[in-house]
């Protein structure tokens, strides 16, 4: 759904961009007048420490997606509360008060390009947490690297978005990132002969699939088999048998499976029924209760998948953060709240880390921060990209058991 | 050769709810002369009566007997539905062009997948059919059989015998071939036509209801829409096999499923497809079907 959504944003935004080429040449200039105003502001706080720090804030506030908008605004009304109370963000010995000033996309890429605009002309803010969705921080994020604010994602998973430019970051991991937590924990379980279950018309599968072969062939495994389907409609094709019996006739240890969810109760039941009984280990698009619920609790023994965050991890950080969430707001926080506080936190880290109190300083405070957050420990890699923690889960019942982290730092590379 | 062996007993199982499937749109085709769109969807039908009939149950029952009783139910119901939408959406256009009649069923076919996403009891997510056939691997030399294919084989088998034995040894099987040659001259010869086309839509529907059930019993995920490509495959296997002929849906069915399996093994992106092609070569090398005989259409 959400790559859905995105894909037909992205869609519109080319179609945007294409309409309003005639007017670009105007807009540049406003926008670099723009900058030159940014850049005399900052050469101003770079002699003295500024009174305020603004950070913007753009997400859903209204229209359809208005619920996600809600579970980011109060989580990071939390960090704006620990930073009240310790009277703001030290920087070079000083503290200095932050301010969140959020911004409605609606969750539209248009509309994020006029709050980026609003926000960097009109607020003048040092960094930009979000948006959530990948189709808006793409069309937005040319102007917040134009303007060289720092930027950062929150649950954008599309490989292009930190492709605009060296500003924009993401707090979520990318799906190939997932092949490789994959890898490492079936290495680390002991699991060295395995085979996988991908599905050929799907980017998000096969592109899984192919990064865990290397991955994997990297520590040493070996791939007893590969298996595709072509499912192309979202739970169209429904028998796998012979694929599974296949897989079963190489005797592999384990599979791993990047599977769309509404699949995997066809996969898993048939893998009972032919009697194909290893570990099978599903990636981040498991992680939806309906997946819970359409599996038969007989076809559940030894299923795992990846997680990015849980709230289950019984990590310090993470039961925290649930609970400090619980009472302030009687509801367990979502993903998109979690990544946006810890995106939120991370900037502030960088801010205290800046050698400069600009654009250029704050960014390299973030291409090099070490942070240790709710949703585990993040670094970038070269392209922005965060190599974090990932959390793998395990069906029992009709429940989800946590089992363990995948330390980020414990990747091979 | 074993894989060969083994790939056989799944297109078998496949193959029993295709032609189970099929019958339906033979039957109605041999007797009114329409091709019934919505007859998929009453597949569907079968799998979530029979879903909500288990769900009434505070366990779901493992005795024998209730379960037989629950699958005569469901075919008793999605049975009068079948005869049902004839009576309200079929019968008042029969004397009409055969479009009419193709477009009412394409939109019956609409309504049945769309309007149950408006109950608030039934809405649009996808269910998880029960497990009613306790699974049970039988090594039969080198290859499995499971239980649920032993029944699903077995189940179809047996009420395709039923259905042949019906239409060719009982009186109302007689009524229904005469129906099916002439209805003015079954008419004349005191048969009560009306009745005997809804007695067909009837048994159509209630062996697609039976399809249903063994279908979900293998695929868990129940939807809304399951029955629409579905619908389509049958359709296919009906024509395969040579359309109003009972044995031709039964072979088509076989044929299909097993093609399909097949294709599967040697490429999996191939196997979607596959149905297709096999029916685009059929209507151009054997157009009345495999088993069907030359007809020439009367102006």
């Amino acid at each position: 759904m959400k790559k859905m959504v995105a894909l037909v944003l992205s869609v519109i935004m080319v179609l945007g961009l294409a309409a309003c080429g005639d007017g670009g040449s105007e807009d540049s200039k406003s926008t670099t007048a723009a900058k030159n105003d940014v850049e005399q502001e900052t050469v101003q706080s770079d002699g003295e420490t500024p009174d305020v720090i603004k950070i913007g804030v753009v997400c859903a506030i209204s229209g359809t997606y208005a619920q996600e908008g809600e579970y980011v605004k109060e989580a990071i009304d939390l960090l704006k509360e620990e930073l009240d109370a310790a009277g703001g963000v030290e920087w070079n010995g000083t503290k200095i008060p932050v301010e969140f000033i959020y911004e409605d996309n609606e969750g539209d890429a248009e509309t994020s390009v006029n709050c980026f605009n609003k926000l960097i002309d009109n607020e003048g803010v040092m960094a930009i947490i979000g948006p959530p969705m990948s189709g808006c921080l793409i069309a937005a994020g040319p102007i917040a690297q134009e303007n060289q604010v720092p930027t950062i994602g929150t649950m954008t998973t599309n490989i292009k978005c930190t492709q605009v430019g060296d500003y924009i970051f993401r707090a979520c991991f990318i799906d190939n990132f997932q092949a490789k937590v994959a890898a490492n924990w079936m290495m680390s379980e002991g699991y060295t002969e395995v085979a996988i279950l991908s599905n050929n018309a799907d980017d998000y599968s096969t592109g899984m699939g192919d990064e865990f072969e290397t991955q994997f062939k990297a520590l040493g495994g070996t791939i007893l088999d590969r298996e595709t389907y072509a499912d192309a409609g979202g739970g169209d094709v429904k028998d796998f048998s012979v694929q599974l019996t296949k897989l079963k006739n190489a005797e592999p240890q384990a599979i791993f499976a990047p599977a769309y969810y509404m699949n995997v109760p066809d996969i898993l039941a048939q893998a009972t029924q032919i009697g194909l009984n290893v570990p099978i280990l599903g990636t981040d698009s498991w992680d939806t209760p309906d997946v819970l619920s359409l599996i038969d609790p007989a076809n559940k023994s030894d299923v795992y998948y990846i997680s990015a965050y849980s709230a289950l991890n019984p990590d310090e950080k993470v039961q925290e953060f649930s609970k400090k969430f619980n009472e302030a707001y009687g509801k367990t926080p979502n993903s998109n709240g979690t990544f946006a506080y810890d995106a939120a936190a991370l900037v502030v880290q960088a801010i205290s880390e800046a050698e400069t109190l600009d654009g250029p300083g704050l960014r390299n405070a973030m291409a090099a921060i070490d942070y240790n957050g709710v949703t585990g420990s993040t670094t970038f890699d070269e392209n922005r990209n965060p190599i974090k923690d990932a959390n793998i889960l395990k069906f029992v019942g009709n429940e989800v058991e946590f089992v363990t982290t995948v330390k980020a730092s414990d990747l091979a590379d | 050769m074993t894989m060969i062996l083994q790939i056989l007993v799944y297109g078998l199982q496949l193959g029993s709810t295709y032609a189970l499937l099929a019958l339906g749109y033979s039957m109605v085709y041999g007797i009114v002369g329409m091709i019934n769109f919505a007859h998929g969807d009453l597949l569907m039908a079968g799998a979530y009566v029979a879903f909500f009939i288990f769900a009434a149950f505070e366990t779901t029952p493992s005795n024998m007997l209730i379960i037989i009783g629950v699958i005569l139910l469901t075919m008793l119901i999605v049975g009068a539905l079948g005869a049902f939408i004839e009576k309200v959406a079929y019968k008042p256009l029969r004397n009409k062009a055969r479009l009419s009649a193709l477009i009412t069923a394409i939109g019956v076919s609409m309504f049945i997948e769309n309007f149950p996403r408006a109950l608030p009891f039934i809405g649009p997510n996808a269910r998880s059919f029960p497990a009613i056939i306790p699974v049970k691997v039988i090594q039969v030399g080198a290859i499995n059989v499971t239980t649920i294919q032993l029944v699903t084989i077995g189940a179809a088998v047996a009420l395709m015998l039923v259905l042949y034995l019906f239409v060719n040894k009982t009186v109302y099987g007689k009524q229904m071939r005469a129906v099916q040659q002439n209805k003015d001259a079954s008419a004349l010869m005191g048969i009560n036509v009306n009745g005997i086309i809804s007695l067909t839509f009837f048994i159509g529907a209630a062996l697609a209801a039976v399809s249903g059930i063994l279908y979900a019993s293998t695929y868990p995920t129940i939807t809304l829409t399951m029955g629409s490509t579905l619908g389509m495959k049958a359709f296919i296997c009906a024509v395969l096999g040579g359309i109003g002929d009972i044995r031709g849906a039964m072979l088509g069915g076989f044929v299909l499923g097993i093609a399909e399996m097949y294709a599967n093994y040697i490429n999996a992106d191939f196997s979607y497809g596959i149905s297709f092609i096999i029916l685009i070569l059929v209507l151009i090398l054997r157009p009345q079907g495999l088993v069907g005989k030359e007809t020439v259409e009367k102006v």
